[in-house]
């Protein structure tokens, strides 16, 4: 048998090269294991063997910082706001697993007047140790985290990466502006991506920002001695980006002050917002689930409807939910319940089950409860 | 039951039809159980929980097994069908978690299928003895919502290569708190693990011993395997360095078995031709289930386990109509899984009488008693053959299988030397670990999971793959370790079970249906889900609308039609290197790399029932092209079988290279224990590359699995076993069951059959 090393030889001449990021210039070719330096020289110091650290400051607004005490008492329990850290983190790839590693990260808090932002740039793999303990060492003391999809991508990233380095860790508690804009906005931006909300929302373009995507490969190209001119622009746009997260946190206290003056124009989820307001300010939110409700939404709807039935008040729900009852699946279940128990209409509300059972929508555990439903409903039929 | 089965057997004894097509009516006794009491220190909780089920002994090999576990010593146990094999697991690792209840186990089921019944088996256990201890499936069919909770609480974990491979191991820190405390990882029919399956199998053992290490466990492993002749050997190869005891003894009793090798008669003697293995299996099968004998039929093909549920239930249903109360049902790989479990479930419970199967069911997926098996071919393997005729049997009572060979070469050689059949120890299961393509894809896998250290072990030499890694670009060498650099997820490249990772999925269109209701993996698909294919499912007929390959879907319609569709391959082959040359008094053997391009470019429509040929259409997809390997044997002019070959005419040298060809393909998948679609032959009598005859045998998995090289490790034996197969052929001009039909279309004057003999003899 061939040698494994000859059978490797005759794998190499069947690799197929992926097509290289045409990327910063003055790129050299080659690799090995050369000392990686900083992304620029300027501004970067060093923190430790591959790993360097950048300190900015950014002045706030007066206002701006209004509207983000008033979005931390209403989001985070009254936190204070110097007890808040903004971050971010740019990765090697997007699907996760313990091989992607975090590159750079960068935490921001808010002292005096000013945001301060720090970035911690890991300048090669075996830095990786000390990367983050300068990490650990930022976000140390802060009572909670703020980022954009960090719940989902950068916190379990980021746990990843210290059980890997066999160092423990225990990150403060997490808020994702991810699911706020998601309520508000879903469906009336493009999607939902801070790029998208920034945009739109709070109306930054910006100049010559690397698309997120080529983002690994212009690591990759660095680590590999492609020079530091593309990993600058990695730098910036990851600071526009947290920048983007203390700006649109602030944005959100701005709503949540004054609501109406966002309500106009359909440039947010009316309901979305009302509901929110309800559930951690009982009563805030009732006059904009009305308006809501008049204009026909069909969440301030169902919601209204719920209001009634709580309140005991079934010829009021009843009258909501047969109006619903054709468009909404929660409606018709209601109307089903309430025809079943209250009224004793079995055949009303059988009806209203095989309709619902017709369709195919439903997800798998309503369907087996909707047949459930349908089973009893046909043995309190047949026993009469 | 008992009845049934004496009566059905005293039936066919006496039956001078059928024992005319006998060639062998084997016997196998009844076997008394041998016993052991409990083990000493076997826990009281899991001694009531036995004896709850009404277990007050244990069969001896579950007691060694039970006792080789306590010393933390890995081991393969071989447990035949129904010997009580879950006990040879569960009870040592019950124990242990009883024992310090943060211990962990993983349990490793080739097949989701598997694992599913598996948890059911445990739970009972786990519920009636009141253990309490935590069993989760963790597979691609458990919903996210309750993934977390299996991670952090399950004590015992059912899952599959497949997803340790691409779910649990890249994710190893998720998995801290049960790696931490990894203690048994239990390996369930390592038999299965053969070839490709097996190589990839060991190589993901490397990685989970690894990544198990950096967490600080060190698990035990347990196997169970099936009868094969090399348990030990295979799960030591799987292994790798730490050593596998072998505990081969069994104390399962077990009931009399009646095993017939049948050869369907011939219904035309001068080509040889036999009645066909479907239409007989199913007449065979049809006379069981009419006595109330429950049975399965094994078949060789998917389209051919549709074809022979169809005819049997069209026949039941003539017979009977709807009074016959005889359920049967076709069951194969590309169901969905709902319909699968419900058949294992049909079968159990007895509402099902009968199923026909692929080698699915071959596997210890629990179908609970049946009384006889149909084999509907051989099933290219002897051990495969007692796993699939041990399907029909209990533990008391008597049970039958009848294995009916096909007119192929391979069949007509078993089923006429029954000494050779029984005579005979089962195959070896023999792997590759160290081919480069699984090496390295699962190197590459490793990397992602954690850097690799300079000195760390993994295969015969890590370090030449790392380099090719890092050349490659995907891994970095930084600090004196290699770190992954790329931004892909590396395992789900890779899939375990064949070539092609993709599976395309086969949406049933008819009325706006579209509903999923199967898949299958691409090569396939383009056989058999081509554009105008008749597909079949569960008995009924599907035309295929479309099959996009880019979006991975094929379109079918329900359709009436009286033909099946079979898909014509054609291949072309190049050489890209020759490795080794080495050559005896004979010819010469060229190991080397070759690339096979293929293209199903035709297919025939072939009518129901009289199986003739009614019609071709065109197919147009793209070429599969494969870099594989190959043994080339070239027949030159200066070594004997050469100069024997200028001898010929040119008549006879087409003749004979082909017919050679031939009695290769169908009888070396007995001496490399393979399937026989795991390798292909291709005959060229002036090959361009080697300019002279040669005959190429090859990998049908890219890279190689080992085929070629240990081909020409058995090349005598192999070349013995042909030879003796054509000898002993009593046909004239060349049969199915020898060197092939003769081709009429073809037109030649001579007898191929003539042409060949005198070759062979004159070689011997």
């Amino acid at each position: 048998m061939a040698s494994l090393k000859d059978r490797l030889e005759a794998l190499r001449r069947d690799v197929r090269k992926e097509p290289q990021y045409s990327g910063p210039p003055g790129s050299s070719a080659g690799g090995g294991e050369s000392v990686r330096g900083a992304p620029e020289p300027s501004g970067w110091e060093r923190e430790g063997d591959f790993v360097f650290r950048r300190e900015q400051t950014f002045r706030l607004r007066e206002e701006t910082l209004g509207r983000i005490r008033c979005a931390a008492d209403f989001f985070l329990d009254r936190a204070e706001p110097k007890t808040l850290l903004w971050y971010d983190t740019e990765t090697t790839g997007l699907s996760g697993g313990a091989g992607t590693h975090v590159f750079l990260y960068g935490g921001a808090r808010i002292e005096g007047g000013e945001a301060r932002l720090t970035q911690i740039f890991l300048a090669d793999f075996p830095g990786e140790k000390a990367f983050l303990s300068a990490v650990t060492r930022n976000f140390a003391g802060s009572g909670c985290m703020l980022s954009y999809n960090g719940r989902a991508f950068d916190a379990p990233l980021l746990k990843n990466r210290f059980i890997v380095s066999r160092m423990s860790c225990r990150l403060p508690p997490q808020f994702d502006l991810l699911f706020v804009s998601r309520r508000l906005w879903k469906g009336i931006l493009p999607d939902c991506s801070l790029g998208s909300v920034e945009r739109h929302i709070l109306g930054k373009n910006r100049e010559n920002d690397i698309p997120g995507m080529l983002i690994p490969q212009v690591y990759f190209d660095y680590l590999a001695g492609g020079g530091s001119a593309g990993m600058q622009r990695v730098a910036s746009h990851h600071r526009d980006d947290i920048l983007s997260l203390i700006g649109l946190f602030a944005r959100f206290g701005e709503i949540i002050r004054s609501p109406s003056a966002f309500l106009s124009g359909k440039k947010l989820h009316a309901a979305a917002l009302g509901l929110m307001l309800e559930n951690r300010r009982p009563g805030a939110g009732i006059s904009i689930l009305r308006e809501a409700a008049r204009g026909g939404d069909m969440r301030a709807l169902v919601w209204i409807s719920r209001r009634y039935k709580r309140a005991g008040d079934f010829s009021a729900a009843e009258k909501l939910w047969t109006a619903l009852a054709e468009k909404n699946a929660f409606a018709a279940l209601e109307l089903a319940k309430y025809f079943e128990h209250r009224r004793g209409d079995y055949e009303g509300a059988l009806r209203l089950t095989e309709r619902l059972l017709s369709q195919a929508s439903a997800a798998r555990a309503d369907l087996s409860a909707l047949k459930k439903r349908r089973e009893r409903l046909i043995r309190k039929l047949s026993g009469n | 039951m008992e009845a049934k089965i004496e009566k059905i057997l005293l039936s066919l004894e006496t039956d001078r039809a059928f024992m005319d097509n006998v060639t062998r009516w084997e016997k196998i006794p009844a076997r008394e159980g041998e016993f052991a009491p409990f083990p000493e220190g076997l826990h009281p909780r899991l001694a009531a929980a036995l004896n709850a089920r009404g277990i007050d002994k244990l069969y001896i090999h579950q007691a060694r097994a039970f006792v080789t576990a306590r010393e933390a010593q890995s081991f393969v146990v071989v447990t035949p069908t129904a010997s009580g094999k879950s006990l040879c697991y569960n009870l040592p690792v019950l124990q242990s978690i009883l024992e310090e209840p943060a211990r962990r186990a993983l349990y490793i089921f080739p097949t989701k299928a598997l694992s599913q019944d598996q948890q059911a088996d445990l739970n009972d256990a786990a519920v009636s003895g009141e253990l309490g201890v935590k069993i989760a499936t963790y597979d691609g069919d458990t919903p996210n919502s309750v993934r977390a909770s299996a991670r952090e609480t399950g004590q015992i974990i059912i899952s599959n290569p497949d997803m340790l491979h691409s779910g649990i191991l890249p994710n190893h820190p998720k998995w801290i708190k049960f790696l931490k405390t990894l203690s048994w990882v239990v390996i369930d029919e390592v038999h299965s693990y053969r070839g490709v399956f097996g190589s990839h199998l060991a190589n993901l053992l490397r990685r989970l011993k690894r990544i198990a290490a950096f967490y600080g466990s060190r698990p035990v492993f347990i196997f169970c395997s099936a009868t094969i002749a090399n348990p030990a050997e295979l799960a030591q190869r799987i292994l790798g360095d730490e050593k596998v005891r072998l505990i081969a003894e069994n104390g399962a009793p077990s009931g009399e078995k009646h095993l017939v090798l049948y050869n369907p008669p011939l219904v035309d003697r001068v080509q040889g031709i036999r009645r066909g293995v479907v239409l007989e299996s199913q007449r065979i099968a049809l006379r069981l289930l009419c006595e109330g004998v429950k049975t399965i039929v094994f078949s060789r093909s998917r389209i051919q386990t549709e074809l022979i549920g169809s005819y049997i239930t069209a026949k039941l249903a003539n017979l009977y109509n709807d009074n016959s109360r005889i359920r049967v049902e076709s069951y194969r790989g590309g169901y969905l899984p709902n319909e699968r479990r419900e058949i294992e479930a049909g079968l159990r419970s007895g509402a099902i009488q009968g199923v026909v199967s692929t080698n699915a069911l071959e596997l210890g997926i629990d179908i609970g008693g049946l009384d006889a098996a149909v084999l509907a071919g051989f099933p290219g393997s002897i051990s495969s053959s007692w796993q699939q005729a041990g399907r029909a049997g209990r533990r008391q009572g008597v049970s039958l299988a009848v294995m009916i060979a096909s007119s192929s070469p391979l069949d007509q050689f078993m089923v006429k030397h029954p000494d050779y059949f029984f005579g005979r120890p089962p195959e070896s299961g023999f792997i590759d670990p160290d081919n480069p393509y699984i090496l390295s894809d699962h190197m590459r896998c490793a990397v992602f999971e954690l850097p690799f250290g300079e000195d760390e072990a993994f295969g015969e030499d890590p370090l030449s793959v790392l380099e090719f890694l890092e050349e490659g670009g995907t891994v970095r060498k930084a600090g004196g370790a290699y770190h992954w650099a790329d931004r892909s997820y590396p395992a789900e490249g890779v899939s375990l079970r064949s070539a092609s990772s993709q599976n395309i999925v086969i949406i049933d269109i008819t009325k706006g249906r579209n509903a999923v209701i199967g898949e299958m993996d691409r090569p396939s698909a383009k056989e058999m889900l081509f554009p105008n294919a008749v597909y079949l499912h569960r008995g009924r007929q599907f035309m295929v609308k479309d099959l996009n390959l880019e979006e991975k879907r094929a379109e079918v319609e329900e359709a009436k039609v009286n033909y099946y569709t079979d898909g014509i391959v054609k291949r072309d082959i190049k050489v890209l290197t020759r490795d080794s040359r080495v050559e005896d008094s004979e010819c010469v053997y060229v190991l080397g790399d070759i690339l096979v391009r293929s293209q199903v470019t035709k297919f025939k429509k072939i009518r129901y029932h009289s199986h003739e040929n009614i019609g071709y259409g065109e197919i147009m997809l793209p070429e599969e092209e494969m870099h594989t390997r190959s043994l080339i044997l070239v027949f030159e002019k200066t070594l004997r079988a050469g100069e024997l070959f200028t001898l010929r005419t040119e008549e006879e040298k087409a003749q004979i290279i082909c017919a050679l060809g031939c009695l290769y393909r169908r009888i070396a998948p007995v001496f490399l224990l393979c399937d026989p679609r795991d390798i292909g032959v291709s005959e060229r009598l002036r090959d361009p590359h080697f300019e002279a005859p040669a005959i190429y045998i090859f990998d049908q998995y890219p890279g190689g699995t080992g085929l070629a090289d240990k081909f020409l490790e058995k090349i005598k034996d192999i070349r013995g076993a042909a030879a003796q197969l054509l000898l002993d052929c009593p046909c004239e001009e060349g049969c199915p069951s020898c060197i092939g039909p003769r081709d009429k279309t073809v037109e030649i004057t001579g007898n191929p059959k003539k042409a060949i003999t005198a070759f062979v003899r004159e070689l011997e």
